[in-house]
């Protein structure tokens, strides 16, 4: 047993060993291209000599070849990390000299060896790399070297090749979702317009795990884009969006619709979220406010009313809906639901005579009585909300299920569990 | 004897570093920087000589003069904040606690100086910059 864990250990260790790594061992692969062979008993003949020559190569590899071939590496790793400028001025590098020059000699050492031994995964690998490594046929390869990568792990001209290589990979592993979702979650930033393309396409399905992780892909362009990205790059993100968004609503694929709306109210306190919150504002608004996108259209407007005029301004154009733009309203609706859905019925007779009352009080108060007026009108207000609330539960409750759960429930969920078989 | 001396140097040198690492922290530095401004290659290199041992001497007369110094101020307001500045509950009270508060005083204040100047404990707690 501790044979066999000492075995275990010392594989373990041997596998991220230099010379474990063919591309380290030149002397050894010139040996093999060209005094092995191809014939089986010419080798067989020839092996008293091939072998201790080739195993003398590889242990020049080891010894001399490799570490003399990541000398310049080490160096520049050592540079990287103690002579980059400080940022400050020159008498601070002046002072920070003796501490570099004094650290020098033991990085490099450090970084030499640790170079020399051990077969460092260079990061992020090149997109050729990247590309052999995505297509491996080990699913736990795959994973680990998608998993080591962000969205702004390629820059510049790396950008487009690692694109492709990663959608190559998710074309071929298809039905790996949860791998493919970990690709679309990766993709590089800026968007290309290939990998647009391709979420824009498994977004518009409406349904599945991979439609919900392309809509989040194709949301997160929108927020925050990269540097090198202009404002004119926001601007088709966002409109992108818009259009998706319609198009889902069109298609009847509620549940992504309103994932990218409930993406738009949790963003919607940031600035570069406004555009698409305020389009999804109108867009329902222009379809006259469907019962199953309320609970998150509601949460936009709370948002979008607390952090932009714009929000008050555009209230005016589509429909003023002040009573809904509070907590409680939803609150009410959940609880009407529930009470309904436990067969306790409606309040909605008691509502409507309370309401005619505080009215004709409201009517009669005499005049000075502000504090009186100001009661009434907040019972008054809270009277209509409940009235507005048990209104709602009770077309949600008639109209379709999935209405219903989308109300109640989280899009995120219901979307992916709607592609499940 | 060397070694332990050396350790102890390297690890005086690596906390000092904390609030080195903070540009407010080192004023002699930042003057110097502002006044030597070579921009030619060659003159960078002349000048060597002479700022390298006078960058060296600012940084070690900065951790261990001028930032202690700084601190001073923000150690006795801190002390005068944390045991002084409010008179809560009756007068008995309060005299009661008089002593106890004169004998904690230079405790917490060489707590909080020497925190600052090693530390620097203004920019965790968000107080900078200066």
């Amino acid at each position: 047993m501790k044979r066999l864990l000492l075995v275990a250990t010392l594989a373990t260790l041997c596998s991220s060993c230099a010379f474990m790594n063919r591309r380290n061992l030149p002397a050894m692969n010139f040996c093999r291209e060209h005094l092995i062979p191809e014939n089986k008993t010419a080798r067989l003949a020839l092996a008293p000599v091939t072998v201790p020559v080739c195993a003398a190569a590889g242990m020049l590899d080891a010894a001399v070849v490799h570490p003399v071939s990541v000398v310049g590496d080490a160096w520049l790793d050592t540079e990287a990390l103690l002579w980059r400028s400080s940022g400050r001025g020159y008498v601070t590098e002046c002072a920070l000299f003796p501490v570099r020059a004094s650290l020098t000699p033991v990085v490099w050492l450090i970084q030499f060896s640790s170079r020399s031994v051990f077969d460092r995964l260079p990061y992020p690998p090149s997109p050729a790399r990247l590309k052999t490594r995505l297509l491996s046929k080990n699913r736990q390869r795959r994973m680990w070297t998608i998993l080591a990568l962000a969205r702004w792990s390629y820059e510049g001209e790396d950008i487009a090749p690692a694109t492709d290589a990663m959608l190559e990979a998710c074309r071929v592993y298809a039905a790996d979702a949860e791998f493919c979702a970990e690709v679309i979650r990766r993709l590089p930033r800026p968007l290309t317009d290939s990998a647009a393309k391709y979420l824009e396409g498994l977004a518009r399905t409406g349904k599945g795990y991979l439609c919900q992780v392309s809509i989040w892909r194709l949301f997160v362009e929108c927020l925050s884009p990269p540097k090198s990205a202009g404002q004119g790059v926001v601007m088709k993100n966002i409109n992108r969006m818009a259009k998706l968004y319609e198009d889902l609503g069109k298609a009847g694929h509620h549940e992504a619709e309103v994932y990218i709306a409930d993406l738009a109210a949790r963003k919607a306190n940031v600035r570069s979220a406004w555009a698409l919150a305020l389009y999804i504002t109108r867009s329902l608004a222009r379809r006259g406010w469907p019962d199953y996108s309320e609970a998150v259209a509601f949460r936009i407007q709370m948002q979008l009313f607390r952090n932009t005029n714009v929000a008050r301004i555009d209230a005016v154009e589509y429909e003023w809906r002040a009573l809904r733009l509070k907590w409680g309203w939803l609150a009410a609706v959940r609880e009407a639901i529930q009470r309904q859905e436990a067969g306790k019925g409606s309040l909605k007779t008691a509502l409507t005579r309370k309401q005619n009352e505080i009215a004709a009080k409201l009517r009669e108060a005499n005049s000075g009585q502000a504090a009186e007026l100001y009661y009434l009108a907040e019972v008054l207000v809270h009277v209509k909300t409940l009235l507005d609330a048990e209104e709602m539960a009770e077309r949600l409750l008639k109209g379709p299920r999935a209405d219903l759960e989308l109300f109640m429930g989280s899009p995120l969920e219901l979307l992916k569990k709607k592609g499940k078989p | 004897m060397s070694a332990r001396l050396f350790i102890l140097a390297f690890l005086a040198l690596a906390t000092s570093g904390c609030a080195f690492l903070n540009p407010a922290n080192r004023p002699l530095l930042n003057a110097l920087d502002e006044a030597v401004k070579p921009e030619a290659t060659w003159a960078k290199i002349a000048l060597g000589p002479v700022f390298v041992p006078a960058g060296v001497l600012s940084a070690v007369l900065d951790i261990s003069v001028a930032h202690p110094v700084q601190s001073l101020g923000f150690a006795s307001a801190h002390t005068w904040r944390a045991l002084w500045a409010q008179h809560r509950g009756p007068f008995a009270e309060q005299a009661l606690l008089f002593v106890p508060k004169l004998a904690a005083t230079p405790l917490v204040f060489t707590v909080v100086w020497l925190g600052d100047s090693v530390f620097d404990l203004r920019r965790q707690k968000g107080e900078k910059p200066r």
